[in-house]
């Protein structure tokens, strides 16, 4: 879990203050109010020949949370805010129980709202490219990091584009993000959901 | 005679210098003072020996844990303080050990994890892969396809999912969560992010820390508050320490107060600055009482020293006797003559007085024993200090010229009551008394032992409720003879009080078989599954691409799974908080387990429960039984004093004499009962320890009374004198913090009254002489 949630807190880096382009991809991350678009996970695993795939929506609303509708295989609904993660059961949100979860979510809330200093102290981060088509690695620093990624790779233009995770036990796992709305009207579910 | 008084002087001196260096020296090895609320307790016990190892294990952990939340409405702010305080507490010296924060290693965490997957799987999850194994394997596969929440065994190393079960059913004990940012754990309440801490103190040398735990106590607070949070702590040894600190300052107090006003008393009295060697035989009586008890009990407790401090008022009472008669007699008072006039009115209180002490010293509490030896040890020597000393230091002392209050006092003798008026007041105050008697609750509470602040409390109250960590000192003990009978036993009673929790009679249960099943079970478990799903139950992962050959494989190969025995799962990471639940071998072939039970309606229930191996523990309960036994005794043995006494008095002062001196103590203590009842005040063993004392005192009026030859003017001026400054002392107690030496304070003050006021009424006249 450890593994995706900072992955996702990374489509929406807010002031990493790297000297000059970061800066400039902080503000450009910072900009949309909201952020919808289509997602297709796949998940490389050691064992087996071929990656697990899913794929669905995802609605991002700034200093609300995350609602990511997953549609292929199964259709699963997760919600992703302060105060926890929660899947729908057509009628009502579920929280789902898992221990630990709390802080990673505030580490990744935090991220939507500028702060960084959480991530700082797990990973070396370091940028290239233009801010058209930036690429962003991170490299784990804190002994628990270390133990689960090997690192982490982050390429966008105004948004983030792409996801990729290296894990240490030798899996990984794209994001990739397509269709991409910014500061589009929301749907009722989504609205209601991130309200 | 005068030369041998004189040698007894020089020799008693000689004994008293002696009996100071040793004081000095038994206090300056260290551990001469015993502040340990338990030492008080008694040490007979009607548990067998299971039980009180059970007890003296859970006493021991109890005793060395300290809790502390840090609350914060900002979870950073919360974290930083709490690293803050844990690194003091680290560096304190005060803690063996001290948790607040760990980092784990995530490659041992998942082979624990898979080997405890099946032992701790838990029943509901059982019960849903037996009976909807399609379910279950969709919601694994739908987990497994998102990116949040991620079970912390990957796929191919768990394909049938119980790894996921392992961490929350291990984490049920508390609300607490673990950051893995920082590695502390957490309860999230809607205003505050609490963080847990915990520590275990030190075992050896304790008693010498308590100031620094109480400091650093207080300096944690102070830096948590600076900082906007909220800081709530407890531990044993934390009231203990604070039980300690009130204890000390109190006496402190109190034992200045009562010279101070005793001082100021007899200064305007008498006018001279010579009362104060009146102080001496109070000294000396102290002195000798220390070293007597440090001698006989190896230490001495601080509860000892408190109430031995209001003996004050009662070891003044012998040179007042005394003195007072010089008020009335100017010129003709001779120190020596009075003295020796009043030798054996002394010696007759005094051997009464030993003999209610003494048989104190047959009850089976501790505290008794050591203020029983205290105060007789102290009444000797004080009394042999009075009559060695005070007469030759008042040799020369020519009274003052008193002023008229003298006169005043003389109206004593006169009763404003006709002889008729006085019978019928006599009788509304007896039926008064019957009646407050009849009305008096006989009931001993350990918690009246020792005044724990409220706040203390309630912190304890609010940790409990936010962790839902259990502080109840109510638990089932469970005896088997290996641990697989012990898991079943365990299981068993667990499912009774499932069901009394359902109705409402108790409230959380916690358990080792709520988390961990026999072996046996185990093997069940394996076989149930082994023979129960078939491969169509995994569908859901065909449709994410994931070869469901996997699941069979890993099914087919449980029966090659080892078991997990509950020692070894208890010795993995992800056991330590139900290491506290088992207690190992209490005795030889013999294991035991706890489980602890919350809310409870009605202990009857609870009590009912026990057998075959099972006990039901409620130390508090037990003690308070045992506190009952111990006052009953008490009574019992001080009623024996009395057929003593009143035998001996018989003796030496024949049968109606020697009935109405045993009758006016006697008396004092039904009314002081009486009194005790109308005012809602239970009678408990501090109750009692007094109303021995107001016998004793009660005699000692009686004895002047009695056999003192001056007029009963002088009698009357002295007994009062007494019972004032014993009044003082005992009133001072009776505002104590601590409700149990609040009760005893009171008791003897009402006592002394009430011995006062019947002594007047009946030795009324000169004729009495």
């Amino acid at each position: 879990m450890w593994k995706w949630i900072v992955g996702l807190c990374l489509i929406c880096f807010s002031s990493l203050g790297w000297t000059f382009s970061q800066t400039n991809l902080v503000e450009q991350l910072q900009q949309p109010k909201t952020v919808q678009g289509h997602f297709i996970q796949q998940r490389f695993l050691k064992a087996l020949a071929k990656p697990i795939t899913t794929s669905g929506q995802f609605t991002l609303v700034q200093n609300k949370g995350l609602l990511w509708q997953m549609q292929k295989p199964f259709q699963v609904d997760l919600r992703v805010i302060p105060s926890g993660i929660s899947q729908w059961n057509n009628s009502h949100w579920v929280a789902t129980t898992q221990a630990g979860q709390a802080q990673q979510i505030t580490l990744f809330l935090g991220l939507l709202t500028g702060d960084v200093e959480g991530l700082k102290s797990q990973f070396d981060m370091s940028l290239s490219g233009q801010s058209t088509n930036w690429q962003l690695t991170l490299i784990p620093r804190s002994l628990l990091m270390k133990q689960i990624f090997e690192r982490i790779h982050i390429q966008g233009d105004k948004v983030v584009k792409m996801i990729e995770l290296y894990e240490k036990q030798g899996d990984h796992s794209t994001i990739s993000f397509t269709q991409i709305q910014l500061d589009q009207p929301l749907s009722d579910f989504a609205q209601r959901s991130l309200e | 005679m005068c030369k041998s008084l004189t040698a007894y002087r020089y020799l008693y001196g000689l004994f008293l210098i002696g009996i100071a260096v040793l004081l000095i020296r038994q206090v300056s090895s260290s551990h001469w003072l015993q502040t340990d609320l338990h030492a008080l307790l008694p040490t007979e016990s009607a548990w067998s020996i299971e039980q009180r190892n059970a007890d003296q294990m859970l006493e021991t952990q109890f005793n060395q844990q300290m809790i502390a939340l840090i609350g914060h409405s900002d979870m950073t702010t919360a974290f930083t303080i709490a690293e803050q305080i844990g690194q003091q507490w680290q560096v304190s010296g005060l803690f063996q050990q001290v948790d607040y924060k760990i980092q784990p290693n995530i490659a041992q965490l998942q082979q624990q994890v898979e080997q405890l997957k099946i032992a701790v799987l838990p029943e509901a999850v059982r019960h849903q892969l037996l009976t909807q194994p399609q379910a279950y394997f969709q919601q694994y596969a739908k987990q497994i396809s998102h990116p949040f929440d991620h079970p912390i065994l990957p796929l191919t190393q768990d394909w049938l999912g119980f790894g996921r079960f392992v961490l929350p059913q291990s984490q049920q004990l508390s609300q607490l969560h673990w950051n893995a940012t920082n590695g502390m754990f957490y309860v999230q309440t809607p205003e505050k992010t609490w963080v847990f801490m915990q520590g275990r103190l030190v075992e050896s040398q304790f008693a010498d820390l308590q100031q620094t735990l109480l400091d650093v106590m207080e300096q944690g607070h102070a830096q948590v508050v600076k900082q906007g949070g909220e800081w709530l702590v407890t531990g044993a040894a934390l009231f203990a320490s604070i039980a300690k600190q009130q204890a000390e300052s109190e006496s402190k107090i109190m034992s200045l107060l009562g010279i101070g006003l005793t001082l100021c008393l007899l200064l305007g009295v008498f006018r001279t600055f010579r009362i104060f060697w009146l102080f001496l035989p109070i000294f000396v009586g102290m002195l000798t009482g220390i070293v007597a008890t440090i001698i006989f009990f190896g230490q001495i407790h601080i509860f000892t020293l408190v109430i031995g401090t209001s003996l004050i008022g009662v070891l003044i009472d012998f040179p007042l006797h005394w003195l007072a008669a010089s008020l009335f007699h100017f010129s003709d008072w001779k120190a020596e003559n009075a003295m020796k006039t009043l030798r054996f009115t002394f010696l007759i209180s005094l051997g009464v007085t030993l003999l209610g002490y003494g048989l104190l010293g047959f009850t089976p509490l501790p505290v008794l024993q050591q203020t029983a030896l205290f105060s007789s040890v102290a009444l000797v020597f004080a009394l042999c200090t009075t009559m060695l000393y005070l007469p030759p230091i008042f040799h020369q002392y020519i009274p003052h010229k008193r002023l008229n209050w003298t006169k005043y006092l003389s109206l004593l003798s006169v009763s404003p009551f006709s002889s008729i008026t006085q019978k019928i007041v006599g009788c509304v105050f007896a039926c008064f008394v019957i009646v407050g008697i009849y009305r008096s609750q006989w009931q001993d509470d350990i918690r009246q032992w020792v005044a724990l602040p409220s706040a203390m409390l309630s912190q304890a109250n609010q940790i409990a409720n936010i962790t839902g960590i259990s502080l109840s000192s109510q638990y089932f003990l469970i005896t088997a003879e290996n641990d697989e009978q012990l898991l079943e036993k365990d299981k068993k009673l667990v499912d009774r009080l499932l069901v009394l929790q359902q109705q409402g009679k108790v409230g959380s249960v916690q358990a080792l078989s709520q988390w961990i099943r026999s072996e046996t079970a185990q093997r069940q478990l394996l076989a149930e599954v082994y023979h129960g799903l078939i491969a169509s139950d995994y569908s859901a992962f065909q449709e994410i691409g994931v070869p469901i050959e996997n699941m069979v494989a890993e099914q087919k190969n449980l029966v090659n799974r080892p078991l997990v025995s509950l020692t070894q799962a208890l010795d993995t990471e992800v056991g330590q908080m139900w290491k506290t639940f088992y207690l190992g071998k209490l005795v030889p072939d013999r294991v035991a387990s706890v489980v602890k039970v919350s809310d409870i309606e009605e202990t009857r229930v609870m009590e009912q429960l026990a057998g075959d191996g099972i006990y039901w523990q409620d130390k508090r309960q037990h003690l308070n039984r045992l506190f009952e036994h111990t006052r009953n005794q008490a009574g019992y043995l001080k009623l024996l004093s009395f057929v003593l006494a009143w035998g001996g008095l018989w003796w030496i002062f024949g049968f109606k004499q020697g009935s109405r001196m045993i009758l006016i103590p006697l008396t004092a203590v039904a009314v002081t009962l009486g009194i005790l009842g109308w005012l809602n005040i239970g009678i408990n063993l501090f109750a009692m320890f007094g109303l021995l004392l107001v016998s004793a005192i009660g005699i000692d009026y009686v004895a002047y009374m009695q056999t003192a030859k001056e007029s009963i003017f002088v009698k009357r001026t002295a007994v009062l004198l007494a019972a004032t400054t014993t009044l003082i002392s005992f009133l001072l107690l009776g505002l104590s913090n601590t409700p149990a030496i609040a009760v005893f304070g009171l008791t003897v003050s009402l006592g002394v009254l009430g011995s006062v006021l019947i002594a007047f009424s009946i030795f009324k006249s000169h004729k009495l002489n």
